[in-house]
């Protein structure tokens, strides 16, 4: 795994990143049922994070479809990661999808008190 | 004479994805809600077997059973228990979810445990069946082998 690369596709996942004038995006799509979820992901979001400085960060998680609880740990770590780096953040998110709107509202909550991380749903 | 053989190595992600298949064709009458949950249940307790199992004399692999009546959706997925202590961790865990008031609380407090340590990266399968699915979980232990059994009603 290259942590430089600014797309990751791994086991049905697909993280794509790209910046345009001072806003960079992250989109997250397909599945993530991987096994140790932290060890693909966290030298990519740690790049991505070190890219961000002085950006602001859209963090797209509308297209993915489906994520083991496995995927959670690293998902909130990068968040916390966000916040620490003073990297202002909106998480958009899809109530379509149950799952979605459950684990991102508890999400939203859990952030409350980091107003750099900011929750949007559609 | 030389002598070639392949044989396959099933990864885990392959594995979870035909489940999801799997249970998503066996459960197309129901309410999408219920579909996708019983999907996400069928998931994470495949996960925790497949992590967590060992194969013992009369299970020497995990298996998961689905049935269906016009009011219930249930899931047993059976593996072999590797120690006194893991059985006992499962049981409370179980416990704890069957028997809270607040669901969402318990669920809210893992979240926090993640955010406050990074050390702190599993255990929230259990607690998403419970809050996220609305499935009601138990268990059944015999001969080695514990059985997780996750339900839910049809509206």
């Amino acid at each position: 795994m290259n942590p430089t690369a600014r797309t990751l596709d791994h086991e049905g996942l697909t993280l794509s990143f790209s910046i345009t004038k001072d806003t960079a995006t992250l989109v997250w799509s397909g599945v993530s049922e991987m096994r140790s979820p932290e060890a693909v992901l966290e030298p990519f979001l740690k790049a991505r994070v070190m890219e961000c400085q002085n950006l602001k960060l859209v963090v797209d998680f509308r297209p993915f479809e489906f994520m083991t609880s496995a995927t959670q740990a690293p998902i909130v770590q990068f968040l916390k990661n966000l916040h620490k780096n003073k990297i202002s953040t909106v998480v958009m998110y899809n109530t379509q999808l149950e799952w979605q709107r459950v684990s991102y509202r508890c999400m939203k909550i859990l952030f409350r008190a980091m107003p750099s991380i900011q929750f949007e749903c559609l | 004479m030389s002598k070639r053989r392949n044989w396959t190595i099933p990864l885990i992600s392959y594995l979870l994805r035909d489940l999801r298949k799997f249970v998503d064709d066996a459960t197309q009458e129901l309410p999408k809600d219920v579909r996708d949950a019983s999907i996400m249940v069928a998931v994470e307790l495949a996960s925790n077997a497949i992590k967590h199992g060992v194969s013992v004399p009369d299970a020497e692999a995990a298996s998961i059973e689905l049935t269906m009546s016009p009011h219930e959706i249930r899931f047993e997925v059976s593996n072999g228990v590797s120690s006194p202590d893991a059985l006992k961790d499962l049981q409370n865990r179980i416990h704890r979810i069957a028997t809270a008031e607040s669901k969402e609380q318990l669920y809210m407090e893992r979240l926090q445990q993640m955010l406050d340590d990074p050390k702190e990266t599993g255990k929230l399968g259990l607690l998403r069946i419970g809050f996220e699915g609305r499935f009601e979980l138990s268990y059944k232990y015999s001969d080695q082998i514990v059985t997780v059994i996750a339900t839910r009603g049809i509206q």
